[in-house]
C-alpha cells in the first residue's frame, strides 16, 4: 500500500514538473512576442465586435477632399486658403493642422497673420523615416506644434500613439495632446507629468496610449474644406470646438490602417488624429493588463485546468477546455468593452490548450501503459505463445510508442494476440464444452459459472439442481452409487486442492451411468470447482453382463454340485477304509468349491448393488458371541483358541446383521487359517462415543508389508512359504471389505509379518440408516 | 424308523436330486413321494395326504412359484409346511416377496445335516 502511494506520489510530482516546464515555455513564448500576433488579432476583433461608439461632439474634421481640389486646383493648395479657413472657424478653441508645412511658400505671410490672430493654431512636426525632425517653416512663426507620428504594429495597423517624443533636450508633444491642452486648459506637460531621462542622440518615445477608435473610417463627421470657405457652416458652428484640418482627397494625404480595417479600408491620417484626440477627451484609452498580472493568472489557470483535465474523462476534458477558451474570450471582451481593459488573452488560450494537450498526453500514456499491461497479462496465457515478433512490442507507455510504426504496431500486436486468444478459447470451449463430457464449474461463491449443454439437459431431466454447489450435492446424492458423503468432500475440496471421483446412475432419458470427476483448482487465489461427467454406461453394462454371466454359470454349476456334494456325503458315511477317505475328499472339495462360488456371487451382487441391505438395530455383542461359538469347533480342530473380548454393554448399532456376521465370521475363519497351531484369536469389541469397533486379532503368520494393500484385491493370494499350502479363494477379504463398506463401515488392517494381524471393522454410530 | 408317520412330497425335475432326497429321507424313515413338476405334485396331493412338501423352483409345466402360490392359497393345503430349494440368492429374495412365502429355504447344494434340521423343525412346528 505504501509502495503504491509512493508510486502515485512520484507520478504526480513528475506530472507537476512537466506542467511547470510547460508554463515556463509558455512564459518564454509570451515574452518573446510569439503570442503578439494572436493578441492583435483578438484585439482588432474585439473592436469590430464592439463596433461604433459615438465620438465627442467637440471635434470637427475639416478635410481637403476631392470636391475641394476640384474647386481650388491641384494639391497642394495655396496656404492663403488655410488663412481663410482660420478666419472662418475663428470661434474654435483650437485649430490643428494635419498638413505638413515645412517648406516656404508665397502665401506664408498671410497664414502667419491668421495664426497670430487666432493664437490656438497647432501645426504638425514631420518625423522622417531617418528620424529627421522637420518643424514648420519659420516664416509661419507658429508657436504651437505637435507631432503626428502614430505607431504601427508589425502588421501595419495603428493601435497606439506615443504622446511625447524626447528630442535631445526638447519634449515634442503630439498634435492631439496639444489640442487636448487647448480644449481642457490642461497642457500636455501637466497630463504626462513624469520624470524623463534625456538622451543626447536619439529620439525617445514615451507616454504611450492605446487609441480607442470609435469606429472605422467615416465614423467621425467630417466637413468639406471648400464648404467651410463657402460659408456653408455659420461661424457659430465652430464655437468652442476643436477643428482638425487634414487631407482625404484621393492620392493625397496619409492613410493609416486601424483595427477596423479588416477589409483593408484605410483611414485618413486626419481621422486617426481625431480618434486620438477623442480618446483623450473621453479618457477611454485602452489599458493593457500588466504582464505580471497575466503571468500570475495564467499560472493559476494552468494549475486549475491541469487538475481538472487530469481528473475528468477525455470527453469532459475536451468540453471543459472548449468552455474555458470560450469563457476567456467572453471575459476578455467584457473587460475590453466595459472597462476598456485589454487582457491579451492569447496566453490564456494557449495555456489552456497546451495544458489540455499535456493532460491528454498523460492520459494517453496511461492508456498505452494499460495496453502494455494487457499485453503482459495475456501473452503468458496463450497456449502456443505469440506467433509474432515479441521484440517488436516496446514497453513503457507512450515513449514505447515512439517507434518506427508507433502505436499502430502495438495495436496490431494486441489485435493479433486477442484474435489468437479468441481462437484458443474457441478450441478450448470446443474441447471442454462439447457434449462428449458433461461439464460444470462452480465459482468461489459456490454459484454455477458454467454448464455445458449435456450436463444441463441431463441434470434437468433428472431433477438435479445445478444453481449452486450445495444444491447440486444435495440433489445429486440419491444418484450416487458409492457410499460417500459428498457434502464433506465438497467442503474439503474448497479448502484444499484435490480430486475425487464417484459414480452416479441417472434414470432419464434412459438408464445411464456416469463417472463424476470433481476437482478443485485455484485462479488468483480463488478456488473453483470443475465437475466432469463421463458416460460409463457401456463399461457398467459390461460389468453387469459379466456379473450376470458369472451368476448363470455359477447357478449351472450348483445343480451338479448338489449331486456331487450330496452323494459323496452319503458315500463318506457308508464306505469304509480308503474308499471312505476318497469320498470324504470329494465331499470336502465340493464344499470348498461351493463356498467359493457363493462368495464370488456375494461380491458380484454387492458390486452391482443387487445385494439387499437390511439395516436394523443390532447388538453386536450377540453377533460376536455367535461367531465365536460357531467357529469354536474349527478352532479346536486347528489347535486355536478363540477369545471373545466383549464389554458388558455396547448398545445397538444400525447395520445389516447377516452381512456383518458373515464378515466377522470370514475374518475369524481367516485368522484361524493363517495361524499356526497353539496360537489364539481374539475378537475384541470396543464401544466409543462415536463408533463401534470389532478387532479380529491373531498372532499368526502376518502379512508382508508389500502385500498390505493387495490383500483386499480379488483373487490375491499372499505368497509365503508358510501359507502357500493353505487353501483359499482369494475372495474372502474382498467380500468383507465390500460388505462392510456397503453398510457405510470401514475395514482397516494392521499387520507385522511373522507376528500377526489385526483386522478392524469400524461402524460410525451416526452413519447411514438411522432408523 | 419305519413307524415314522410323516409323508414328504419331493418336487423336482432333476431325477438326481429326487434320488438324493429320497435316499436321505427314506433312510430317516419318512415316506417319500416324488413329482417332476408342480402339476404332478398337485395330482399326487389330491390322492395322498402329505405332511411336508420340498420343491424346486425351475421346473417344466408348472414351476415352484406357481405350486407354492396354489398350495398356500388353498385352505386345504395352506397349513402344509413348504421347504423351498434355491440355487440362487435372487430366488430366495423373490419368493420372500410373494403374498404367501414358503415356510423355509434350503440353498443348493446342501449338507445332509442341514436338510434334516430344517425338516425336523418344520414338522415339529406343524404338530
Amino acid at each position: 500500500m505504501d509502495k503504491l502511494t509512493g508510486h502515485i506520489r512520484v507520478v504526480t510530482i513528475r506530472k507537476a514538473i512537466i506542467c511547470g516546464l510547460l508554463l515556463v515555455f509558455i512564459t518564454l513564448f509570451e515574452y518573446a512576442g510569439f503570442l503578439e500576433g494572436i493578441n492583435h488579432y483578438f484585439y482588432d476583433l474585439s473592436f469590430r465586435i464592439r463596433g461604433f461608439r459615438a465620438p465627442s461632439k467637440d471635434i470637427i474634421i475639416v478635410t481637403i477632399d476631392d470636391k475641394t481640389l476640384e474647386k481650388l486646383g491641384r494639391w497642394p493648395i495655396r496656404r492663403s486658403y488655410y488663412a481663410l479657413l482660420i478666419d472662418k472657424t475663428a470661434g474654435a478653441k483650437a485649430i490643428a493642422f494635419d498638413i505638413i508645412m515645412t517648406e516656404p511658400t508665397d502665401d506664408d505671410a498671410l497664414l502667419a497673420r491668421a495664426i497670430k490672430e487666432h493664437g490656438n493654431i497647432i501645426l504638425p512636426v514631420l518625423i522622417e523615416n531617418n528620424k529627421n525632425v522637420k518643424y514648420p517653416v519659420a516664416s509661419l512663426s507658429v508657436s504651437h506644434v505637435g507631432h503626428v507620428h502614430v505607431e504601427q504594429g508589425i502588421d501595419g495597423i495603428v493601435r497606439e500613439v506615443y504622446h511625447t517624443l524626447q528630442l535631445r533636450n526638447d519634449l515634442l508633444h503630439s498634435l492631439s495632446s496639444m489640442a487636448y491642452g487647448f480644449a481642457t486648459d490642461k497642457p500636455p506637460s501637466s497630463i504626462f507629468d513624469k520624470k524623463r531621462y534625456m538622451s543626447d542622440n536619439k529620439i525617445t518615445q514615451s507616454d504611450p496610449m492605446n487609441i480607442n477608435y470609435c469606429g472605422g473610417p467615416g465614423s467621425f463627421e467630417s466637413i468639406s474644406f471648400i464648404d467651410v470657405l463657402n460659408n456653408v457652416y455659420p461661424p457659430s458652428f465652430f464655437i468652442n470646438k476643436i477643428v482638425i484640418v487634414g487631407v482625404s482627397a484621393t492620392g493625397a494625404g496619409d492613410l493609416i490602417l486601424t483595427p477596423f480595417s479588416q477589409d483593408r479600408r484605410s483611414m485618413p491620417g486626419v481621422e486617426g488624429q481625431a480618434n486620438i484626440l477623442n480618446t483623450l477627451l473621453l479618457n477611454n484609452a485602452v489599458n493593457i493588463a500588466s504582464p505580471w498580472m497575466r503571468w500570475i493568472t495564467a499560472l493559476f489557470l494552468a494549475m486549475v485546468s491541469f487538475i481538472c483535465f487530469l481528473r475528468s474523462t477525455e470527453q469532459r476534458a475536451a468540453i471543459l477546455g472548449l468552455m474555458m477558451i470560450l469563457s476567456i474570450g467572453v471575459i476578455m471582451y467584457l473587460f475590453f468593452s466595459v472597462f476598456n481593459v485589454w487582457l491579451a488573452p492569447a496566453i490564456y488560450c494557449f495555456t489552456v490548450f497546451l495544458v489540455f494537450m499535456l493532460a491528454y498526453i498523460f492520459k494517453f500514456n496511461d492508456a498505452i501503459t494499460a495496453l502494455d499491461k494487457a499485453y503482459a497479462t495475456v501473452v503468458p496465457h496463450l497456449r502456443w505463445g505469440y506467433a509474432g515478433d515479441n521484440e517488436k512490442y516496446a514497453e513503457r507507455g507512450i515513449s514505447g510508442s515512439l517507434t518506427e510504426k508507433g502505436i499502430q504496431s502495438k495495436a496490431q500486436i494486441l489485435n493479433d494476440i486477442s484474435r489468437q486468444l479468441g481462437f484458443e478459447k474457441e478450441l478450448t470451449d470446443r474441447a471442454l464444452l462439447s457434449d462428449i463430457h458433461g461439464v460444470l464449474i462452480f465459482g468461489p461463491d459456490k454459484k454455477n459459472m458454467l454448464i455445458n449443454n449435456l450436463a444441463q439437459t441431463l441434470f434437468k431431466k433428472n431433477w438435479v439442481e445445478t444453481g449452486s454447489a450445495d444444491e447440486f450435492v444435495t440433489s445429486l446424492t440419491p444418484s450416487i452409487m458409492e457410499n460417500i458423503k459428498l457434502e464433506d468432500i465438497l467442503a474439503s475440496l474448497y479448502n484444499e486442492k484435490k480430486d475425487v471421483y464417484f459414480t452416479i446412475s441417472l434414470e432419464k432419458p434412459a438408464k445411464k451411468f456416469f463417472k463424476v470427476d470433481v476437482s478443485s483448482f485455484a485462479v488468483d487465489e480463488r478456488t473453483y470447482l470443475l465437475i466432469m461427467l463421463s458416460d460409463i454406461t457401456k463399461i457398467k453394462e459390461l460389468e453387469i453382463l459379466k456379473g450376470h454371466i458369472i451368476s448363470v454359470v455359477s447357478h449351472e454349476l450348483k445343480t451338479p454340485m448338489t449331486s456331487i456334494q450330496g452323494f459323496s456325503e452319503i458315500l463318506a458315511g457308508s464306505l469304509e477304509g480308503k474308499m471312505k477317505n476318497f469320498a470324504v475328499i470329494i465331499h470336502r472339495e465340493s464344499e470348498r468349491l461351493v463356498r467359493f462360488l457363493n462368495t464370488f456371487l456375494d461380491i458380484t451382487r454387492i458390486e452391482e448393488g443387487r445385494q439387499p441391505i437390511k439395516m436394523t438395530s443390532v447388538n453386536l455383542n450377540d453377533v460376536v458371541r455367535e461367531v465365536a461359538s460357531a467357529l469354536k469347533p474349527i478352532g479346536d480342530t486347528n489347535g486355536i483358541t478363540i477369545h471373545a473380548d466383549i464389554p458388558d454393554k455396547t448398545g445397538d448399532i444400525v447395520i445389516d446383521r447377516d452381512l456383518t456376521k458373515q464378515c466377522i465370521f470370514n475374518l475369524v475363519e481367516n485368522a484361524i487359517k493363517y495361524s499356526p497351531s497353539g496360537k489364539d484369536v481374539i475378537i475384541k469389541l470396543t464401544s466409543e462415543p462415536d463408533h463401534l469397533k470389532v478387532d479380529i486379532i491373531d498372532h499368526g503368520y502376518g502379512i508382508k508389508e508389500d502385500d498390505l494393500n493387495k490383500v483386499f484385491e480379488k483373487f490375491f493370494r499372499s505368497s509365503s512359504d508358510k501359507t502357500k499350502n493353505i487353501k483359499g479363494s482369494g475372495l474372502g477379504l474382498t467380500f468383507v471389505k465390500e460388505a462392510v463398506e456397503t453398510q457405510g463401515g470401514k475395514l482397516t488392517l494392521a499387520s507385522v509379518y511373522g507376528e500377526g494381524s489385526i483386522f478392524s471393522i469400524i461402524f460410525q454410530k451416526t452413519v447411514k440408516g438411522e432408523l | 424308523m419305519p413307524d415314522n408317520p410323516f409323508v414328504i412330497l419331493v418336487v423336482d425335475d432333476d431325477p438326481d436330486i429326487r434320488l438324493l432326497l429320497d435316499f436321505n429321507l427314506s433312510r430317516d424313515g419318512y415316506e417319500v413321494l416324488e413329482a417332476t413338476n408342480g402339476a404332478e405334485a398337485l395330482d399326487i396331493m389330491r390322492e395322498h395326504a402329505v405332511n411336508l412338501v420340498i420343491t424346486d423352483l425351475t421346473m417344466p409345466v408348472m414351476d415352484g412359484y406357481e405350486l407354492i402360490r396354489i398350495l398356500k392359497e388353498s385352505p386345504d393345503t395352506s397349513r402344509i409346511p413348504l421347504l423351498m430349494l434355491t440355487a440362487r440368492e435372487e430366488e430366495r429374495v423373490s419368493s420372500e416377496g410373494m403374498a404367501n412365502p414358503p415356510d423355509a429355504y434350503l440353498p443348493k447344494p446342501f449338507a445332509i445335516a442341514d436338510l434334516q434340521a430344517k425338516i425336523e423343525k418344520l414338522l415339529s412346528q406343524d404338530s
